[in-house]
């Protein structure tokens, strides 16, 4: 019954609808003016559907420009989205390998700088001064780190301290020695644990000019390093321990007194330059060959040329945690291990690593700390 | 097939004389009675579709034809059931073309019972009969069924309206 009724109803929408084409095919095959006839007769207006056809017209056709644009909307948020989700990880992966690199090398630098703090206790290294004084910014870096060798002075501060004046007078004159000329050479010294191994001639011993003037007595028992300084550890802690014990012609803590290294004109004083940058030492020009005096008696802990700038470079250790360090010569007269006694002739001047004519750094450190030469070198 | 494009297609709509506008209208109402919709509903539907592309638009073919057929099968898509299956009231297209879905067949037959001629040509309508055939089985001239036709068509416009 269900089936009949559903057939029935089937067969009179068709007949409907069939019925509606019949319609439309006589309105199509109806001449306009007689439809616009009709519509005057119906309604009293003959343009009443086609106003109905315009205002209907112009709704579908925003409409349909809405849709247009919601469409490309879509497409375009789509294509955003897309392209978002290509690119996204890529610029993410950048990012965390930037981030990665960046971290990285802070963590290095962080770490790299920290054993210059512990100059008795540096781990092994491949290099035997932290810094290398080529590396002019890296300097600049450390010194704004206002760590205790790091502080700096401005010239008007340089000035006021007679011996880093240019025109100060001969190493002979302590306190007031200078130069005629600015700053040449700023450095950082810090004794590495493992030294090159270097060839060079033994000591001779011929006392520095200012050697002999003042001998000072060293203290009965010195204070042994806390740690070996240098690689080979063992060789370096006897020699020293050969050194202290041999070297006590010299110093305790409260009379040290280091021996000029040789006769010359202070062109660099100790402490803060121009340029933000500050020098560990002095700078003593002198002639090419010159004898450069051990300031005390002590072990050689390093002598080599690994540290660019530095030239050939020797580290003296000697009681009471002071270390001398002695750079630009253009000849090492003593090895690694080798104990020196205070004048003897260790190395020859020159100019080699960054130093623009002959001359010597001369520095001395108190533990990490650079002090300045001035205030432990014997007058005269 | 060569079609017309959206752009194009919009171009020859609102070229549309005000005659071929009128005819529109009057398909659409013709149509839009055998279905739960408004005539405006329908002819909009049709717009869109033209305009959207869903119905590509042969370039051979006059608007008044296409968007005719376009309407036809609109149409059929929502056509309703005739009266005795009542629209679901909770249907949202129930509504203005419901009450012009409810003419019955019975009712348009009956609006020529004084006419057994323009009734037989309505019934033969309903049955698929055209033109030469619905002339020949009721015995008319050709100036004769247009003007039957005519006749028959305007007293359904009139009843829908």
């Amino acid at each position: 019954m269900t089936d009949e009724i559903s057939q029935e109803v089937l067969r009179r929408s068709e007949a409907l609808h069939r019925l509606a084409e019949a319609l439309s095919e006589d309105i199509l095959n109806t001449p306009p003016e007689t439809l616009l006839a009709e519509v005057a007769e119906d309604h009293g207006n003959r343009r009443t559907y086609a106003t109905t056809f315009n205002r209907m017209l112009s709704r579908t056709l925003r409409q349909s420009t809405v849709q247009d644009i919601l469409d490309w909307a879509r497409r375009s948020g789509a294509q955003v989205l897309f392209n978002a989700s290509v690119w996204k990880p890529l610029v993410a992966s950048v990012g965390i390998l930037l981030v990665g690199v960046i971290t990285g090398d802070l963590y290095l630098r962080s770490h790299h700088d920290e054993p210059l703090q512990k100059i008795a206790s540096v781990p092994v290294g491949s290099n035997p001064w932290m810094e290398p004084s080529g590396d002019r910014g890296r300097r600049e870096s450390r010194a704004r780190t206002a760590e205790p060798s790091g502080s700096l002075l401005s010239p008007s501060a340089i000035a006021s301290r007679p011996e880093l004046q240019p025109n100060a007078p001969d190493v002979a004159a302590p306190a007031g020695a200078a130069g005629d000329a600015g700053p040449k050479s700023v450095r950082t010294v810090t004794v590495r644990s493992e030294p090159a191994q270097r060839a060079g001639a033994s000591s001779a011993a011929a006392p520095p000019p200012g050697a002999a003037a003042a001998p000072q007595a060293v203290a009965a028992a010195p204070r042994p390093l806390a740690e070996p300084l240098n690689p080979g550890p063992a060789q370096a802690m006897a020699g020293l321990a050969a050194a202290s014990g041999a070297g006590n012609a010299s110093s305790n803590s409260n009379t040290l007194s280091f021996s000029w290294p040789l006769r010359g004109r202070v062109i660099a004083g100790f402490g803060p330059v121009a340029g933000s940058l500050r020098n560990d030492g002095i700078d003593v020009a002198v002639p090419e060959g010159t004898d450069i005096h051990a300031a005390d008696d002590g072990l050689v802990v390093y002598a080599g040329n690994d540290v660019k700038g530095y030239g050939n470079l020797l580290l003296v250790r000697h009681g009471n945690g002071f270390v001398t360090a002695y750079a630009h010569a253009s000849r090492l007269l003593v090895t690694q291990g080798d104990t020196v006694t205070r004048g003897q002739v260790i190395a020859k001047s020159g100019q080699t690593g960054h130093a623009n004519e002959p001359q010597l750094h001369f520095e001395i450190r108190k533990g990490t700390v650079p002090v300045d030469p001035t205030q432990y070198l014997s007058p005269g | 097939m060569a079609t017309l494009s959206q752009a194009e297609a919009a171009k020859a709509l609102k070229a549309l004389s005000d005659g071929d506008k009128t005819a529109l209208i009057k398909i659409a109402r013709a149509y839009a009675a055998r279905t739960c919709y408004g005539h405006e509903d329908l002819l909009q539907e049709a717009i869109c579709r033209v305009l959207s592309g869903a119905r590509a638009w042969p370039r051979d073919v006059p608007a008044l034809a296409f968007l005719a057929g376009v309407m036809r099968s609109i149409a059929w898509e929502w056509r309703s059931p005739p009266q005795g299956e009542a629209p679901d009231a909770a249907d949202p297209r129930s509504g203005e073309g419901g009450a012009i879905a409810a003419i019955d067949i019975g009712k348009i037959v009956a609006l020529f019972d004084d006419d057994p001629v323009a009734q037989k040509i309505v019934i033969g309508m309903m049955e698929g009969a055209r033109g030469q055939e619905l002339q020949d089985l009721c015995g008319l001239s050709k100036t004769e069924y247009e003007s039957k036709r005519t006749k028959i068509r305007r007293r359904i416009e009139k009843l829908s309206q």
